[in-house]
């Protein structure tokens, strides 16, 4: 009991947009990440709606699959650079597939995602971050 | 001829013994091609028939090549065959010369290969070549230049070339020793590179199997070798992402059950559903599958209990590969919803399932009739939360359900790509 509040409060509030075309897996970080204390915006599917998402709302971190609905997620991350907000991916490649080659150095979280690497990913690149 | 003495490159004799040089090789062409011509080879084109001026020439010069004669000769006409140009020539400086200049231009192009296809293996290759090949010709003008015995000068070389050169076997290089020619009929015959270098009676003697068809069998494994890499990239990705999908569905499953009877009563009948429309994209490699192929196989079960009770009607649709899946497991959740609340769970409950096209929306609707009595939703949390989601969020559609007493309609609607 003791520890499932302090897993709640981890990061207490942190609102994050999530963009994730598979159902099933979107569902599922959502879960995780709302078990961790996050708010979550989303989860979008496509580029389009993420685009939107990032126009409409307001967050200070994002995670996003690569492979999307309709395309590569490449325009999402171009838009949050541009907005300095932090962001990581989620991805079943393990081999770089990004259109965007400065999009390659930034940070993959490899499915299945576990919930503690999950945890240490958003310590350490959306709540820890040093530039962007 | 004399056209080719103004490129010897290591000349250092007089011009008269040029000219006696060149009337003996004048008069040795002669009986050369005559020969081919009596035994009907006349077929060779002209690169080969040059080629095999000089082939024959030192052949005229050495008993101890015309031992290999044969075996020679057969090269010489496989390599016809299979257009992998063959080139024999002796130890006058100005073929030497032409022979350098040859092998330069193949090492040229292998480099050429090598830069288009950065393989490591052809790079390490490429650099023994060409050291083997520096070397010999360092040691072949020394030993001009000194003039000592060129049988022996040789002899190291020979073997530290025939050496390296079987280390090349794995990279499809062939080298040959004197002993090795009945194999060397085998390796032209698989088109692979051939470098050999023999010393005579008369000399040196150099056979270079260029690397035309090298080069095509070459770049002929490295887009096998890519595509292979393709599809083992995208295997690995399914692969991940369906194993992603299957934890989630499994930790959604377990969060939304009461014992661990109904989580694996339901997690099992979901991830079966997933693996039936799996097989049956499979089956259709991947190009997609007929809607009614995917309802057949998502309500096997129900359809050999129940034939009667679940009526299906639909046209000729193609759902491709990314639909299948969110379908199919939308079609579970009613199927199996309803045998448990709904029309199926009572005797005279019906359901029936169609579908139908327009403007490039698929429409499908689930109506069930005459089931037990019931005003508000019957499909429990999980269920209605994953019919929604995959049709909301993976296929950008709509899902609507009209509950009214003992019967509802559940309307699906998504743009077919």
């Amino acid at each position: 009991m003791v520890a499932a509040t302090r897993k709640l409060s981890l990061f207490n509030g942190l609102k994050l947009l999530l963009i994730e075309d598979n159902f099933l897996v979107a569902l599922d970080l959502q879960q995780m990440l709302q078990e961790m204390g996050c708010q979550v915006v989303g989860p979008a599917a496509s580029v389009q709606d993420g685009i939107r998402l990032i126009e409409d709302e307001s967050f200070t971190g994002a995670i996003l699959d690569i492979n999307l609905l309709d395309g590569d997620c490449s325009p999402i991350a171009t838009k949050l650079r541009e907005r300095n907000c932090p962001f990581f991916f989620v991805t079943g490649f393990a081999s770089p597939v990004l259109q965007l080659r400065e999009l390659e150095s930034v940070f993959r979280l490899h499915k299945p995602v576990v919930s503690a690497d999950l945890m240490t990913a958003i310590q350490n690149h959306l709540v820890h971050h040093d530039r962007y | 001829m004399s056209k080719a003495h103004a490129h010897i490159p290591l000349s250092g004799r007089k011009p008269v013994l040029y000219l006696g040089a060149a009337l003996g090789v004048f008069f040795l062409m002669c009986i050369a091609i005559l020969t081919m011509l009596l035994s009907g080879k006349a077929r060779l084109d002209r690169h080969e028939y040059r080629a095999s001026n000089y082939h024959l020439q030192s052949l005229f010069h050495s008993s101890r090549i015309r031992r290999e004669f044969d075996s020679i000769e057969h090269l010489f006409l496989t390599s016809h065959a299979s257009e992998t140009s063959i080139l024999v020539v002796n130890s006058y400086d100005n073929m030497f010369g032409r022979s350098a200049s040859i092998i330069r231009e193949e090492l040229g192009n292998l480099r050429s290969i090598q830069e288009e296809f950065a393989d490591p293996k052809l790079v390490r290759a490429l650099n023994r070549l060409t050291r083997v090949f520096t070397h010999f010709l360092e040691e072949y003008s020394a030993m001009r230049q000194y003039e000592l015995a060129l049988i022996d000068q040789l002899h190291p070389i020979y073997h530290e070339l025939g050496m390296r050169i079987d280390q090349f076997d794995q990279f499809h290089f062939n080298g040959f020793r004197e002993s090795d020619l009945p194999a060397l009929k085998a390796d032209v015959g698989r088109q692979f590179f051939v470098f050999t270098i023999f010393t005579t009676g008369g000399g040196l003697v150099i056979i270079i199997g260029l690397l035309r068809q090298l080069l095509i069998s070459l770049r002929i494994r490295h887009r096998d070798e890519e595509h292979q890499k393709i599809l083992m990239m995208e295997l690995d990705h399914r692969v991940k992402n369906n194993l992603a999908a299957v934890l989630g569905l499994a930790r959604q499953s377990l969060a939304q059950s009461a014992s661990l009877e109904e989580f694996s009563e339901s997690f099992i009948g979901r991830i079966t559903a997933m693996a039936r429309t799996h097989e049956g994209l499979a089956r259709a490699k991947w190009e997609g599958i007929q809607l009614n192929d995917a309802v057949s196989l998502t309500l096997m079960s129900h359809l050999h209990q129940e034939p009667c009770r679940l009526r299906i009607a639909g046209q000729s649709v193609l759902l491709p590969s990314r639909t299948a899946m969110p379908i199919c497991l939308v079609l579970h959740e009613l199927a199996t919803n309803s045998s448990k609340y709904g029309a199926l769970s009572v005797p005279e409950g019906q359901v029936n399932l169609d579908w139908r096209l327009a403007n490039h929306d698929l429409h499908i609707n689930w109506s069930e009739s005459d089931g037990p009595e019931f005003e508000q939703p019957v499909i429990p949390g999980l269920g209605m939360c994953l019919i929604e989601g995959l049709i909301q969020h993976e296929l950008t559609g709509s899902v609507n359900f009209d509950f009214q007493v003992r019967k509802y309609t559940c309307r699906i609607c998504f743009p077919l790509e």
